[in-house]
């Protein structure tokens, strides 16, 4: 077994009888790219973890170079070359570049001082092997986030790494970043580095993987090649149901007046010439790649952050949306694209969140809150939302990522809207809840509300929007319905560069 | 270009063109502020705020916010002399500062500890230790003013680095020998603070914790060296105050903690941790200083010094927020 650089066998661990991994094995050979998928709470974090020494296995053997472990510890992780990448890169924003890069060396190697030329050197040269373009001496804080990410590869790289572990890399960069890391990770597989890869993200373990493994509830369900999987079998394998979704049909006639028009909308420096209707029973969504403007349009059909100039109508008399009141006024709801810290206040119960938007609903004489009333209203979307939980006074931040999303529109389903407008609906959420949530979307939608989703994520866009605005640095260049046109046409209409490769992938 | 863009962005450039511009305003109303004797004034009155703005420096850049300094200075120095006294201790004046520094250390200890242990807010921990150590001086040791120190202090006391005359002002000026201490202790914290790997594990530390102990930091050895640090310089300034004074008195630094802290904040240190130079502390302390002392000069009377120095600490930490709500602004669009 010469050519394996981790092997792990029978591992199984435990958290107070819980059991996070059962029995699972993997592989990664010298110098492969390997992708390590699993839905939220399969336990893929807990393996990365196990692999990096931060926690010891139950059972089960690592083969690390040859050698045989019962457990590792961070410090001999590092040392055997594994060197983990995590969401949030640990990196230090204060520091410079170079001593991001340098800094776990000096300590590793128990250096009294830190800035020696040697140090610096050291750092300069590797960032030119990878292609950093930064200024050394420039504060971490004032680079882009995959900027970022590749002073973490450079703190990795100099501490010799032989398997680079990234945790779910690609989702804050852009396209064209997520372009450049993978051709990163290629490089760098040709000087003989492996990489373990975490991910969700079908098409890009498409792209770049060459094996992968996916484990489902501790398990591992299969190990096997990117060219001999179909989404289909993908799915099922991560989520253990056979999951699909047709294409959305608006089932209204769109005859009648527009529940939402707007013309002109503009606003400087980030679109122009927004002009659009919506229907009710429409479910419409407007796709860019980032940058393209289409985040500040939401904002301001939520009234959050105004467009400067343009009109707005709505049922065919013209409003003003200057305010996030006056949108709730109108009955506009918005689901932002950060639960986390737009949507949910997670310390606080299910209910409170459920039920804050509307606090006027639950008000009895003298202003006095009606907590039953709102317990029943909460336990009742609870309900028929699917939330997974039995108590609603558990703090938000319990919950997964797909149920906070759904006790988000929860919130605004409460307020009865006439429109809702979605904000890449479905990001970091597990792929059942994803299928559940466009089951939600299009309930909405059979109801007249109209719906509008702002989203990247081009195959959720393509099942469940009935007709499609293509947006372009700023403005809309392109109307279609889903029927008519087809995902790959999409990814090239938002300037993707994916679409070649989904012609690959089939 | 981007490098000169960099200054202006920068709180001690504000620093110190506020302070060029007070100095010319001074001049221009007394005509006395570039005077030999004003300017050493300057430099010995920053010699006290300045050491306690190193110390707070260093606790600030990893994330906190110490308040404990004016007592256990004061019980460091107040400890030191009346063992001395007890002693009749005529001695070399080093094992004085010594002394000090030593209660200084375990003082500080005290605080490194329960913060290491406990991870408590540092403005907790140090606010408990500073009434402590003020219950210790006044209940336990009884302090009161001790006028009469022992005979090798006073003879640092009166010892010069530098003495002058100026004919504009018809004043002699001096600066105490005892300028030294702050110096180097000025010099020692930078190169701690900029080359050594425990300066910048501190400033990692504040950055971001968890990154720090991710990348083998051993941050327990950190805060308890930062507030064993912190501890010597409020030993070392005590004595230094004592030497400055020429007598001993424990409540010399009350309600020094508001001012040195607003000095370092004024000179862009970040509250929140992790930046902050050594420039900016000085650049902060000598704000200060100047108007405290030289308004003086105009005959503006004492309530209104106070009245500026509020307005200056707004103004500091107003640049500061006025930063971040205009960085959180660019990275909003897309």
């Amino acid at each position: 077994m010469d050519n394996t650089i981790l092997s792990l066998k029978g591992i199984s661990k435990s958290f107070g009888g819980v059991h996070a991994l059962d029995q699972v094995d993997l592989e990664v050979k010298k110098g492969q790219i390997h992708c390590l998928m699993g839905e939220n709470g399969s336990g893929k974090s807990t393996l990365i973890k196990i692999i990096s020494g931060v926690y010891k296995p139950d059972q089960g053997e690592i083969l690390l170079n040859g050698r045989k472990y019962e457990s590792l510890t961070p410090a001999e992780s590092v040392k055997q070359g594994v060197s983990i990448i995590y969401q949030d890169f640990s990196v230090f924003p204060n520091l410079t570049v170079a001593e991001n890069i340098f800094f776990g060396y000096v300590i590793a190697e128990n250096q009294k001082l830190t800035h020696n030329q040697e140090n610096i050197r050291k750092a300069q040269a590797i960032a030119k092997e990878i292609g950093l373009e930064a200024d050394m001496g420039e504060i971490l804080e004032n680079l882009s986030v995959a900027q970022k990410q590749m002073v973490a590869i450079c703190r990795a790289l100099l501490n010799n790494a032989r398997l680079i572990i990234f945790d779910e890399p690609t989702t804050a960069l852009t396209q064209k970043e997520v372009k450049r890391l993978f051709s990163l990770i290629r490089d760098m597989r040709k000087k003989g580095v492996s990489t373990l890869f975490v991910s969700h993200k079908l098409e890009e373990v498409f792209e770049i993987a060459e094996e992968f493994t996916i484990i489902r509830n501790g398990k591992k369900v299969i190990t096997t090649f990117a060219a001999s999987i179909t989404r289909e079998k993908f799915i099922y394998y991560m989520t253990g149901r056979k999951l699909s979704e047709d294409q959305f049909v608006c089932k209204e006639k769109t005859e009648q007046v527009p529940l939402l028009e707007v013309k002109g909308l503009f606003m400087e420096g980030a679109y122009r010439d927004i002009s659009f209707s919506l229907y009710p029973g429409e479910i419409l969504g407007i796709v860019g790649l980032l940058g393209s403007g289409r985040t500040e349009l939401a904002l301001s059909l939520f009234g959050m952050e105004p467009a400067q100039k343009g009109q707005i109508f709505k049922n065919g008399k013209e409003i003003k949306l200057t305010s996030v009141k006056q949108a709730m006024e109108h009955h506009i709801g918005y689901v932002p694209e950060d639960r986390l810290s737009e949507g949910l206040f997670l310390p606080q119960s299910i209910n409170w969140n459920v039920g804050i938007s509307n606090l006027g609903m639950y008000a009895g004489r003298l202003g006095r809150l009606l907590k039953d009333k709102m317990r029943t209203v909460t336990q009742q979307y609870v309900k028929s939302l699917s939330v997974n939980t039995t108590e609603i006074d558990k703090p938000a931040n319990f919950l997964s990522g797909g149920n906070q999303q759904k006790v988000v529109i929860a919130r605004w389903l409460s307020c009865n809207p006439e429109i809702m407008i979605f904000n890449c609906p479905t990001v970091g959420v597990d792929i059942a809840a994803k299928f559940d949530i466009h089951k939600i979307l299009r309930t909405l939608a059979a109801q007249k509300i109209g719906i509008i989703i702002i989203s990247d994520d081009i195959p959720e866009v393509y099942a469940n929007c009935n007709r499609i605005l293509i947006m372009q640095k700023g403005q809309i260049v392109k109307e279609l319905t889903n029927t008519e046109t087809s995902e790959t046409e999409l990814y090239s209409l938002i300037g993707s560069e994916y679409a070649d490769e989904k012609e690959a992938a089939g | 270009m981007d490098r000169v863009k960099k200054i202006y962005t920068r709180n001690e450039f504000y620093t110190a063109a506020l302070i060029l511009v007070l100095a010319v305003f001074i001049e221009l109303r007394s005509g006395l502020f570039f005077t030999s004797n004003n300017i050493l004034d300057i430099l010995r009155g920053m010699i006290v705020p300045g050491m306690l703005g190193l110390s707070e420096y260093i606790v600030m850049v990893s994330g906190g916010c110490d308040v404990s300094f004016p007592y256990s200075a004061a019980l460091s120095m107040y400890s030191t002399i009346i063992l001395l006294k007890a002693v009749n201790f005529t001695g070399n004046v080093m094992i004085a500062f010594l002394l000090s520094c030593l209660f200084g250390i375990v003082i500080g200890m005290v605080n490194g500890l329960i913060i290491m242990r406990y991870r408590f807010p540092v403005l907790i921990v140090t606010l408990a230790t500073c009434s402590i150590c003020q219950g210790i001086l006044f209940g336990i040791l009884n302090a009161h003013e001790i006028p009469v120190i022992p005979q090798p202090i006073q003879n640092l006391a009166k010892s010069m680095l530098i003495r002058t005359y100026s004919e504009k002002a018809q004043m002699a000026g001096s600066l105490p020998l005892v300028f030294l201490v702050f110096f180097i202790l000025t010099a020692a914290v930078w190169f701690l603070m900029r080359r050594t790997t425990i300066g910048r594990s501190i400033f990692a530390v504040g950055g971001d914790v968890s990154s720090a102990e991710r990348i083998g930091i051993k941050v327990n050895f950190v805060y308890m060296f930062i507030y064993g640090f912190a501890g010597f310089i409020a030993g070392l300034t005590g004595m230094t105050r004592v030497v400055l004074m020429d007598t001993c008195h424990p409540n010399t630094f009350s309600g020094m903690d508001m001012t040195v802290i607003a000095a370092v904040i004024l000179g862009g240190t970040k509250v929140t941790g992790g930046s902050g130079s050594i420039t900016g502390v000085m650049l902060g302390t000598m704000l200060f200083v100047i108007v405290n002392n030289s308004l003086q000069l105009m005959g503006i009377p004492n309530y209104w010094q106070k009245f500026f120095l509020g307005v200056l600490i707004v103004l500091g930490t107003g640049i500061a927020a006025f930063q971040v709500s205009r960085k959180r602004k660019k990275g909003k669009a897309g």
